[in-house]
């Protein structure tokens, strides 16, 4: 049981390290799929200022 | 195929080092795409006027196409399309939607979201082609065919195959996990409809049928392109991986089961069907607000709402929509899923008995807050749910009976709308003026919401009877090596 603890350990070691690396790739692909959902964001808010003006 | 061994489960396992966040926008690329379903309404009015606009002759090569015998045999639609006739592509395309997913989530959690994500591109995008070529000879049963059968079961897998890696990657966080991909669900039509707007004025002119075949290739086409870029990033944890810091078992939740419960088991729970019956009491009651919002904003308030100002109005509930999905589910995750799913139940029904309230007081400001939150919530509802699923049956075929859960929707998207036009028609028939048609219908969606929140209520931890022999612990994979189980509140 002990093993397996440090095991996990190692495991989540790495992955914290993980989270860490690749940040331009993960940049990237953030802004791949935001800049049309906030391209969509801005048309449907433009429609919906009808209401408010 | 060796060609296409590259969608392979084996061949996606995250290496050491792969940052988990690259699999978010994996997710969002495809639910932006298939999102695209619930701006379909866009079309509805082009495709009633397809034979009006008939001397729009083809120019391109299909027009030898329709020269042939064979098409001109096919091509005999001598009418117009009516509205109703065209609501049921996004009908069948919903029914479609959770039969597939249903069909096959035991296979996608076999063979990984990569090749599920593939089988969604090629049907998602191939039922715009199809839906193209039926609308341009006006043969509606290629339109359904297209668009609703093959459009729809590429939903039903694109729909599934994100979630259920998402909640493997973020076992620490499910509830925001899949409220980022399926706020990416309802965002998908923020796109999709002012784009198709602007793509029908582009193809206007150039192609028969007011530029709907036109901008159906254009969608296809781009749709498929944006899925490539989801099935080519995404991953899934290796065995035995854990995010940092995040030790399994350790939930004080008592609902968050320790264990997994195979698909074919969840069937035969309560649990399952408990929360079936609050999924389709939460998207039939959402459909009654924003299937009705424009009319209904116009009638409860005349003359202090115009046409162009309700259609503000319903881009303000697709925000809300939007928004809901990512805040409730996220909320979730601190707050426990039973507790999201109570708070719909009992804020719900006030929120809609609210609604003909606003319309007596003349309160346009009350009336708007009330549809907000009730499409916050509605968006919730399908956000919440696969974290619901998690805690309850555990990750290991999650994706399989979130997929089976799902048909909960499509009853939903069938039942809902003939529910209110029923009630719509029967108060027709006894007088009831227009602007009071709308009080029994929100007192009916109230009294649904109730029905959900005993639901909610009732539901327990799952018996043991029903779980897995090799149960791991929660959030781990099935071969991973795990801590012994730990009992918990």
């Amino acid at each position: 049981m002990a093993d397996d603890v440090r095991s996990q350990r190692r495991v989540s070691s790495s992955s914290s390290a993980a989270e860490n690396s690749s940040k331009g790739l993960v940049m990237l692909a953030w802004t791949f799929v935001l800049v049309p959902l906030a391209w969509g964001f801005t048309q449907t808010l433009i429609k919906a200022a009808v209401m408010f003006r | 195929m060796a060609i296409l061994s590259f969608l392979d489960r084996d061949r996606i396992i995250a290496k050491p080092g792969f940052n988990r966040w690259l699999v978010p926008p994996a997710a969002l690329a495809i639910h932006l795409c298939i999102g695209q379903a619930y701006a379909f309404s866009v079309f509805n009015n082009p495709l009633t006027k397809l034979v009006a606009v008939k001397e729009l002759a083809p120019t391109d090569t299909l027009k030898l196409l329709s020269q042939s015998k064979l098409v001109d045999a096919l091509h005999a639609a001598p009418t117009d399309w009516s509205i109703p006739t065209i609501g049921w592509v996004f009908s069948l395309a919903i029914v479609c939607l959770g039969l597939s997913a249903a069909t096959f989530g035991a296979w996608l959690d076999r063979v990984g979201p990569r090749k599920a994500m593939f089988a969604s591109a090629v049907c998602f995008s191939g039922g715009f082609f199809v839906g193209a070529v039926g609308v341009y000879y006006h043969l509606f049963w290629l339109l359904l065919l297209g668009y609703g059968v093959l459009g729809g079961i590429g939903l039903g897998l694109g729909y599934i195959s994100p979630v259920s890696t998402l909640i493997k990657w973020f076992p620490d966080k499910p509830g925001m996990a899949t409220g980022l991909a399926i706020m990416g669900f309802g965002g998908g039509a923020m796109i999709a409809a002012p784009l198709s707007v602007k793509l029908m004025d582009v193809f206007h002119g150039m192609h028969h049928g007011l530029g709907v075949t036109g901008t159906f290739v254009t969608l296809g086409a781009i749709y498929f392109v944006y899925m490539m870029f989801g099935v080519f990033t995404v991953r899934v944890p290796a065995p035995g991986w854990l995010p940092a810091g995040f030790v399994p078992g350790t939930q004080q939740n008592k609902l968050v089961s320790s264990y997994n419960v195979s698909v074919d088991n969840a069937w035969k729970t309560p649990q399952f069907w408990l929360l079936w019956i609050m999924l389709l009491v939460n998207v039939t009651a959402g459909i009654a607000v924003l299937s009705q919002a424009s009319p209904m904003s116009q009638d409860l308030f005349p003359g202090r709402v115009t046409a162009v100002i309700a259609g503000g109005f319903v881009g303000l509930l697709s925000i809300a929509n939007m928004a809901g999905r990512f805040a409730w589910s996220s909320t979730s995750d601190h707050i426990g899923r039973k507790a999201t799913y109570l708070a719909f139940f009992t804020l719900g029904p006030l929120l809609y008995i609210a609604i003909p309230a606003s319309g007596r007081a003349e309160s346009v400001a009350l009336f708007v807050v009330c549809c907000v939150l009730i499409l916050t919530m509605y968006g919730g509802g399908f956000a919440t749910i696969p974290a619901y699923l998690r805690d309850l049956f555990g990750t290991r075929q999650v994706g399989a009976i979130h997929g089976r859960l799902l048909t909960a929707w499509s009853t939903a998207g069938v039942l809902g709308p003939a529910l209110i036009s029923y009630i719509g028609q029967y108060q027709t028939r006894h007088g009831v003026p227009k602007a009071q048609q709308y009080d029994l219908t929100m007192y009916i969606m109230a009294g649904l919401l109730v029905v959900g929140a005993i639901c909610d209520l009732m539901v327990k931890p799952v018996d043991a009877k029903f779980h897995d022999a090799d149960s791991p612990v929660t959030g781990m994979m099935p071969t991973q090596t795990a801590t012994p189980e730990r009992s918990r509140g």
